[in-house]
């Protein structure tokens, strides 16, 4: 039996942000990754955008080299799956017969695409986008005047939309059950902005709108029918109807999961020596009452750190202000905070097309803010969040004024 | 070894606001020319991570945060701080001299 003191599932991007954390303040102890992909670890956001237009290479989403990985001695293991977990023993073991013992485990499985049961009817038609081989599978099947047909206007339905609209010269048609784009969280502001974008450059967005079946159509196209009768012709299907954490490994060995898997405030499940990360773990934090997961970049970065470092025996709680962006159509989109509803909005314009903050406000307090094409508000904006600083709305509209010397 | 450099002046003192920058281009590089503190930092314009404009970033300090998507370098060194950024940008030398700035490339 194979042993390793520090025991990572998941070879992802919150994987090496803890593993490389966890190295910084031990730097004797082993530290190994198990991953089931063939990649290095590496970052998706380009997936859906420079990867699939094909102006980034995905070998360059490659956060470690494994010249680097080496010199850090974390030692990496693909295309492996750990199957089981057993925690009386310490110990995981994977699809390909290994066992391995540790001392302390970090499971940042990630998530998966929820699937649609269409597989195996429509071979390789029928696209899902997680994964770098996903992103180069899909754009080998896309070319000018192809009929792509998006299930679900969710970030990545939506930036995959943008991108092969106006990259690859597709014919894109998306289809969203829901009455509007991006679901439930998003802020009206940033749903107009893009409504309108993607109208604008020619993507048939038909919200209200549930896919009751697909059918074989005339050569190799597919048809798919809408439950209000309509029938859409199409060439490539994506479905992009959210994502299901990994968590059935946890649960399996016993650990507490519900919609991902359970972590109190520093990222411990309810089994000792076993922590979750990233993506998959529904963690909790100060400013929410219910543990919450979130699907963004900044769990992969962020809170991964913040778990390594406590894996490694510091004490620090899981904080940080929510953030995600969205990059289409060559516009930036960053949302900071909570954009609720609720909240009054106060809008400072920039000189550019799209230019904008979007201030939100919940009884005189600064509670979030959409950047669109402002990314140099972020820092402060940022900033006063984590100091509950509201800012002077006078002095704001004069855009001259320095964002950080408005904040009170 | 600077001294054989070619320096080339690219703004007057007062042209930069603090915690500004100007955009030079020289050939086919944008370099970016940063007032902090007193002192002027010249480091190439475009972000490592995808394509972005650093003159447009945030300074905070002899730090720059990129507008995109908050990767962080160094103005003085040029280091990669925070991700998503992890390569270094170029750096150029400044000097000032009877009321210009120059940078050497
Ligand atoms: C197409 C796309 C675009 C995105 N764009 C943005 C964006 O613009 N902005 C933003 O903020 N966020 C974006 N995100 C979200 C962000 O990329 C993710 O939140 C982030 O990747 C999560 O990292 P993670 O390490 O938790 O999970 P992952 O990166 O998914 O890593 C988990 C890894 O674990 C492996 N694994 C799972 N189970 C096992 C097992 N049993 N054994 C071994 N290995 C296993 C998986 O194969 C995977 O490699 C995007 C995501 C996608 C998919
Ligand atoms: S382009 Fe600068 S951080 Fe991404």
């Amino acid at each position: 039996m194979q042993h390793s003191t520090y025991l990572i599932v998941g070879a992802g991007h919150a994987g090496i942000v803890a593993a490389r954390k966890i190295r910084s303040i031990r730097p004797e102890d082993s530290i190994l990754l198990i991953g089931e992909e063939n990649m290095l670890p590496y970052e998706r956001p380009a997936l859906s955008k420079e990867v699939l237009s094909g102006h980034r290479d995905v070998s360059n989403l490659v956060i470690r080299s494994a010249e680097a990985l080496e010199s850090e001695r974390l030692d990496v293991l693909l295309d492996d799956r750990v199957e089981a977990i057993t925690p009386d023993r310490k110990m995981a073991t994977t699809k390909s017969g290994r066992h391995i013992s540790y001392e302390k485990l970090l499971i940042a499985t990630g998530s998966r695409p929820r699937h649609l049961p269409l597989e195996g009817l429509f071979g390789d038609r029928v696209h899902y986008l997680r994964t770098a081989s996903d992103a180069l599978r899909l754009r080998a099947h896309l070319g000018p005047k192809t009929r792509l047909l998006i299930i679900g206007a969710g970030f990545v339905g939506l930036e995959v939309a943008a991108t092969a609209r106006a990259h690859i010269g597709c014919d894109v048609t998306v289809l969203e059950a829901g009455p509007h784009i991006l679901g439930r969280g998003a802020p009206d502001a940033l749903r107009q902005v893009l409504s309108g974008l993607h109208r604008l450059s020619g993507v048939n967005i038909l919200t209200h709108t549930t896919v009751a079946g697909v059918s074989e159509g005339d050569g190799s196209s597919m048809a798919v029918m809408t439950a209000g009768g309509a029938v859409h012709t199409c060439d490539v299907i994506l479905v992009c109807i959210g994502a299901v954490p990994n968590e059935e490994l946890a649960r399996d060995a016993g650990i507490a999961t519900d919609g991902g898997i359970l972590t109190d405030a520093f990222g411990r499940t309810d089994l000792p020596d076993i922590w979750a990360a990233g993506e998959v773990a529904r963690h909790r934090v100060p400013f929410l009452d219910a543990p919450v997961r979130f699907e963004s970049w900044q769990m992969a970065q962020t809170q991964a750190a913040i778990v390594g470092a406590n894996i490694a025996g510091e004490t620090r709680p899981i904080t940080y202000v929510p953030w995600f962006w969205t990059d289409q159509f060559g516009h930036n989109f960053q949302l900071l905070g909570e954009l609720s509803a609720q909240a009054d909005v106060h809008v400072l314009r920039g000189n550019g097309e799209l230019q904008a903050t979007h201030f939100y406000h919940i009884g005189g307090q600064l509670v979030g803010a959409l950047c669109i094409d402002d990314g140099k508000h972020v820092p402060p904006i940022r900033r006063a969040l984590e100091k509950g600083q509201s800012i002077d709305l006078e002095r704001l509209s004069d855009r001259s004024t320095k964002l950080a010397k408005a904040f009170l | 070894m600077l001294e054989s450099a070619n320096w080339i002046k690219v703004a007057e003192v007062g042209d930069i606001e603090a915690e500004e920058a100007i955009v030079y281009t020289h050939g086919d590089k944008e370099i970016a020319i940063f007032f902090v503190e007193d002192e002027y930092f010249a480091t190439s314009n475009v972000c490592t991570h995808e394509v972005a404009r650093l003159s447009e970033g945030y300074v905070d300090g002899t730090k720059i945060e990129c507008p995109l998507h908050q990767g962080v370098f160094c103005l003085r060194s040029g280091k990669a701080l925070e991700a998503p950024a992890e390569q270094p940008l170029d750096t150029y030398p400044v000097k000032v001299e009877d009321g210009g700035i120059f940078i050497a490339v």
